[in-house]
């Protein structure tokens, strides 16, 4: 199938998945860090892969990332995005001895996986409850490099078969808006009919 | 970057007159550049994946897999310049950007290049590629010089 057949219904239905999963994902922060928690509306949309690059902004910029895969019945990536320093704060909410301006240690990056692991599972069990269908993830992958870099592959992987990709955006703010970070999900066309079709939309 | 293009992800562009290219934040991708050292044209492809024959359906973009993308430039710019000698070739990139990644593309893409390159009979004359960090390539279109800037800040020029 190809996303330009998709009718405003089944957008809207694919954005309701994304604000339901992203919802989800913002309670269990907020009762993980247990403090003053939010989202921006999450932004669903279609782009072409070459598109994606763009919405990032400058693609040098260094930022630290944490890679999914979604397995089960419908297949994507989830990636989470949050810059350096804002990581750091996150990491010694936690971890209070954190050095903010030493890089990464190991503690450290295991402690933001840990988080990046609540938000993502909690988003797909979401997805997973809606739709019926069996979903995981796997463990995460880390990254902490130029932005362009990190995202290539996986784009790359799911631009393969179609030129298009179904985009969910969620910005998540933590700690009275002084900690962003930043979700996609990405999942190719021929999933997003399996989504569909197990809310009767297809 | 004055006077510079951008060649995006699955995107190719054929320099001229003077135009430089350059590509941000590689990371498992190659970036391919063919030229012949005394013209002022060059070619540039943004290659994401090895090979078009896992794909089931009719391959629109050709510029994403190393085995359309490279034919395809090469079909362009005999096009563009209607005489072709015998072309040259740098390229950068395929990165393995994500630790205990079993999938790595980045490797099959260096792979997948170099096969189609001798396929073709295109002399490589330089290349980077491989390693966990991102990249910059900046491409000269007058002196073939490609410089390559790392996300630990190392420079290369190739």
């Amino acid at each position: 199938m190809s996303f330009k057949d998709l009718t405003p219904e089944q957008l809207d239905a694919i954005q309701e998945m994304g604000n339901i999963g992203a919802g989800n994902a913002v309670t269990a922060m907020a009762q993980f860090f247990n403090m003053p928690t939010s989202m921006e509306v999450p932004v669903v949309s279609i782009k072409d892969f070459t598109e994606v690059g763009n919405m990032v902004g400058d693609l040098t910029q260094k930022i630290v990332s944490l890679k999914f895969s979604i397995l089960g019945e419908i297949n994507g990536y989830i990636i989470f995005l949050i810059n350096a320093q804002h990581g750091k704060q996150m990491v010694k909410i936690l971890l209070p001895d954190t050095d903010k301006d030493a890089p990464f240690t190991e503690m450290e990056v295991s402690c933001l996986m840990e988080i990046g692991n609540i938000l993502s599972s909690s988003f797909v069990i979401a997805l997973s409850n809606l739709t019926g269908k069996f979903l995981a993830i796997s463990i995460p992958k880390y990254s902490h490099d130029m932005m362009g870099a990190v995202l290539d592959q996986t784009v790359a992987v799911i631009a393969q078969e179609s030129d298009e990709i179904l985009v969910f955006e969620a910005n998540f703010l933590i700690e009275n808006e002084r900690i962003r970070t930043h979700l996609f999900l990405m999942i190719p066309p021929d999933e997003v009919q399996a989504l569909l079709s197990s809310v009767g939309m297809a | 970057m004055e006077n510079s293009t951008h060649v995006g992800i699955g995107q190719a562009k054929i320099a001229l007159n003077s135009t430089n290219l350059h590509t941000l934040g590689i990371g498992s991708c190659i970036v391919v550049y063919l030229f012949e050292m005394q013209e002022k044209y060059v070619g540039c492809t943004h290659i994401m994946l090895p090979t078009s024959k896992v794909v089931s359906k009719e391959v629109i973009n050709k510029n994403k897999f190393a085995d359309t993308a490279i034919p395809h430039l090469i079909k362009a710019m005999v096009l563009k310049t209607m005489s072709i000698g015998k072309l040259q070739c740098k390229f950068t990139g395929g990165a393995s950007m994500f630790s205990g990644d079993t999938e790595n593309i980045g490797e099959q893409n260096v792979r997948a290049v170099k096969t189609v390159l001798n396929e073709l009979d295109i002399q490589v004359i330089g290349y980077d590629v491989g390693g966990n960090k991102g990249r910059s390539a900046f491409f000269n279109t007058f002196s073939k010089e490609l410089k390559i800037v790392k996300s630990d800040e190392e420079v290369i020029i190739i």
